[in-house]
This record gives C-alpha cells, structure tokens and sequence, in this order.
C-alpha cells in the first residue's frame, strides 16, 4: 500500500464496495463484496462494472485467483486504506477550497489574510507566559 | 409592507453602518469588560434579519429625490443598445454579473459542503471508549445526541459539522483529558446554540453580497463571536487550572493550522480565524474572564432593537412623475389636446389645460399632437 497513487474520486456506488473491502483484511470476490453492501439498492451484477471502474483507478488490485463454486474467479484487495484515500481526498478539497470564492474580490480590494504561523504564536505565547508570571 | 429595490439599497446601506460599529464595539476590551457578548450578537442577527426584510413598512417615510437619484436612475437605466426585446443597460449589466456571481459562489460553497460530508462519510468513527466517556462528560445537551468523532492526520483543527447528525473532527495530535475535555464542550456548544446555522445563513448572505466588503466583515465577525460565546461556555464549566490548559490547547492547534485547511461554512472550527488580533481577543477574553453580568446589557439591548426600529423609518427614492402606460388615459386623446417638452420627455395637457401624464415615448396615440416649447410658446 505505499506506493504512490494518483488522485481519483469514487462514485457513491464505488466507495460503498470500498468500504467492504476496507472492513476486512481479506481479499474479496465481486460477488462477496455485492453481498455484503448494507441495504443495496441496484443488483449485485452491477458490481462487476464496480469492481472494473475501480481497478481501472488503481483503488483495488487482483490479488489472487481462487476457485469460487465451480469456476475460478478473481479475489480483490484494496490498493489503500481509508484512511490514505481520507487523506488523498482532504488534500484534493483543501487544493479547491483553500482560497475561498472571495479571494479574487479580496486581492482587488487588497486585503491580505495573515498567516498566523509566526507572528501569532509568538503573541499568544508571551500572553501565556504572562498570565503564568501573575498566577 | 412592500419589498423595492429602494429598500433593499437602503437595507444594504443601514447594514453596512452596522457592522461597521459591531466592528468597532468588539475590538474594545473595555466594551466586553462592561457588556456580554450576546448584545453584539443580538446586533449581528438583527443585521442579518434587516437584510432580510429589507422593505418600507406603514410607517416609513419616502423621502423623493429630485435631482440626484433620478440621475443616476437615467444613467443606469439609458439603454446601450436593444437586443430582442430586452434593453441592455448598465443596470441590466450588473444585475447580470451579480447574480452569476453569486450562483458561481453559492455552487462552490455547496459542492465544498457535499464533498466535505462525504469524505467524512469516509473516515471510521474513533472506537476509543476512553474519548468517547470524555466526551459523554463534557455532553450537556437535554437529549444527548449520537456524536461521531473522527481522528485524522489532515484535520488541523478540532471542529464540529453537520446539522442533524454532529461529527467532531479531532487532529492527530496528542491531547491530555483535560484539553479534550474543553475541546468538546467548545464543540458541543456550537451545536447546542445553532451556531452552524447562524454561520451558514451569514455566508448565504456574504454570497449574495459578494461585492460588499463590509459583509464580509459580518461573516467575520458572526464567526469570531460565535467562537467567543464557545469559548465563554468553556470558561463556565472549567477551573483556573484548565484554563491555563485549555489556552495552551489553543496556541498547540493554532501551531497546526496552516492559511489553506478551510473547513466548509458550516463547520465551526476551534481555530476559525486566521486573523491574529482576533485570536490574541479570544486568548485575552478568556484571561480577563468572561463578564456574566447581564445588568448592563439591559441598557444596551433595548439601544439596539431602537436602531433596528430607526433603520425603517426612511427610504430614498427618485421622484418621477407617473408616465402615460402607468396611469392610462380614461379621456379619449382629441386633436385640442396638446404636449409640452420637459428634460425628462413631455409632459400631457388635455383642452382644459390640465396636466395628464408624463410622456417619455410619444406613441401612436399621441404622434399627431402639438409640441410646444414651453407654457408661454403655447398661449
């Protein structure tokens, strides 16, 4: 799971198989991901079109072929965990978000946000330091 | 009650006055020394009630405007050039880049609340029952609501999100039970007053207003309030000792926070401003202490509704006469009839020489009249 992934974002369909996939250690066939969907709403021969768009994004991979009843199929694994794709997804909402829908109108009117790093810090530092002196 | 665009100017107006003395008021340590928090925030939520019930009551006055409003009314409403049957003007320009603005604004911020829930949708609930117990203790809502708490690396400050079912979005960073303890009562308190809702009507009306600045410092301030009243609800229930604590868990998360992590509006964030003056406030707030006197803010109060009251009471308008397709003509035109030019256009005499209407197109009905000059030009 280390290495580097690019950025996709899944479908409700696709994170829901997702979520099945990271709920277990186990690799799963398509068909056992479908079953165990809580409250699935489309039919479980969908999932083989679920399972093809994920591996096309690098979310799950093959990891074994086993025999399944009297043929063999594929098993699957995911290629992150949530908590890789979390970040993956945080780090994508803060690229678009973090200039917020102002910021053009703000640089026309010159207003610079701080960044409160270092000078603030400092501040309230030196006011926690005070506060500790006169207690 | 009626809503023109006359009361809507005034309303933007009287608004912008107001926060600016919000403003004003809550950058003075003595002001919150003497009064609560809650009649800046009463202030705030009357701004935003203002806007939206920006019209003329019975008892408003209509102050006309001869001169100046009707000019400027002429230079936006003189049409450049005609397109269909629609009139492009330079009012009918700004309207148009206002509300694409606003739409691109208010699409941005609801796809960011969309993408934002569904990533926490995501993230597995924390299963620690030792945060979980902290947090059953700092809980002092009357129906204890199921609270998610979720721990992420890219979470950089501690903030609570959604209407109905509460998330607390914690950071990876180490946090004793005491910290927790007041980081949770600072978040349960935004749910507990609605402060989520406040906050997102704020930002409707900031998108809606995108080129006021002087909303955007209501948001501003909305925000810093909002944080200010947690944090007094934090002081309440915490002694010295994790006072002390709770303003070191401050500078640790504002240490985390980086200018680009914004949480969508409707979050209320530990650290929401990345606006030093406003967070030393809140550091210095909580060493003065909280003023819980409400004894004065009786004085003030009723200071506030009085000037929400005044705000109504005048509303400029231009002053124009009522044109020929206003009023009709109940008398069929006769030939005896006559117009007389005007700076506006021409004004309408019947035979008796009394006036009619004010004629800005002369049409059909009117075309075979006599013009004149002037009164004199006609006797």
């Amino acid at each position: 799971m280390s290495k580097k992934i690019d950025y996709f974002c899944l479908s409700s369909k696709e994170e829901a198989a997702m979520k099945v996939l990271w709920a277990t250690n186990e690799e799963l066939s398509a068909s056992s991901i479908a079953d165990k969907i809580p409250n699935r709403s489309w039919p479980a021969s969908s999932i083989q079109s679920i399972v093809r768009s994920l591996e096309k994004k690098g979310a799950i991979e093959v990891s074994s072929i086993s025999k399944i009843g009297k043929s063999y199929g594929r098993l699957f694994r995911p290629t992150l965990s949530s908590n890789e794709y979390a970040a993956m997804q945080f780090d994508r909402y803060y690229k678009v978000s973090g200039h917020d829908s102002y910021s053009f109108l703000s640089s026309l009117l010159g207003n610079k946000t701080k960044n409160i790093k270092d000078e603030v810090i400092g501040t309230l530092r030196a006011l926690l330091d005070e506060y500790e002196k006169e207690d | 009650m009626q809503f023109t665009i006359f009361s809507l100017i005034v309303s933007i107006i009287w608004v912008s006055i107001f926060v600016k003395v919000i403003c004003l008021l809550r950058k003075q340590m003595i002001f919150l020394k003497y009064f609560t928090i809650y009649p800046l925030l009463i202030f705030l939520i009357l701004c935003i009630l203002r806007l939206f019930l920006s019209v003329e009551w019975p008892f408003t006055l209509i102050i006309n405007s001869y001169k100046v409003l009707p000019q400027i009314q002429s230079f936006l409403y003189t049409p450049f050039f005609k397109m269909d049957s629609i009139n492009i003007n330079l009012a009918f320009i700004i309207i148009t880049i206002w509300i694409i603005g606003t739409f691109s604004i208010i699409t941005k911020n609801t796809r960011c609340y969309y993408r934002f829930s569904r990533l926490l949708n995501i993230l597995p609930e924390v299963t620690d029952k030792h945060l979980h117990d902290i947090l059953a203790k700092s809980n002092d809502l009357k129906s204890p609501k199921k609270i998610k708490i979720v721990v992420h690396d890219s979470i950089e400050s501690p903030a609570i999100f959604g209407f109905f079912r509460p998330v607390i979005l914690l950071p990876n960073i180490k946090f004793c039970d005491d910290e927790l303890f007041s980081i949770f009562i600072h978040e349960i308190t935004h749910y507990k007053y609605g402060h989520s809702i406040i906050k997102s009507i704020s930002e409707f009306i900031r998108a809606c207003f995108w080129w006021n600045p002087f909303f955007k410092d209501m948001s501003m301030e909305i925000a810093h309030i909002l944080e200010m009243h947690s944090d007094k609800a934090v002081c309440n229930r915490i002694n010295a000792a994790q006072q002390k604590i709770y303003l070191e868990t401050i500078t640790k998360v504002s240490n985390k926070i980086s200018s680009t992590a914004i949480y969508p509006n409707a979050a209320c964030s530990f650290i929401e401003e990345r606006n030093d003056d406003k967070l030393k406030q809140r550091f210095q707030m909580i060493i003065l202490g909280y003023n819980n006197n409400k004894m004065h803010d009786v004085v003030l109060i009723p200071i506030i509704i009085v000037m929400f009251i005044i705000s109504y009471s005048v509303v400029f308008q231009p002053y124009s006469l009522p044109s020929h397709e206003d009023i009709g003509l109940s008398a069929e035109v006769t030939s005896a009839w006559y117009l007389i030019k005007t700076t506006e256009g021409h004004n309408l005499y019947d035979s008796n020489n009394q006036f009619i209407a004010q004629i800005v197109h002369i049409d059909e009905s009117l075309k075979d009249l006599k013009i004149y000059e002037n009164m004199e030009d006609m006797k």
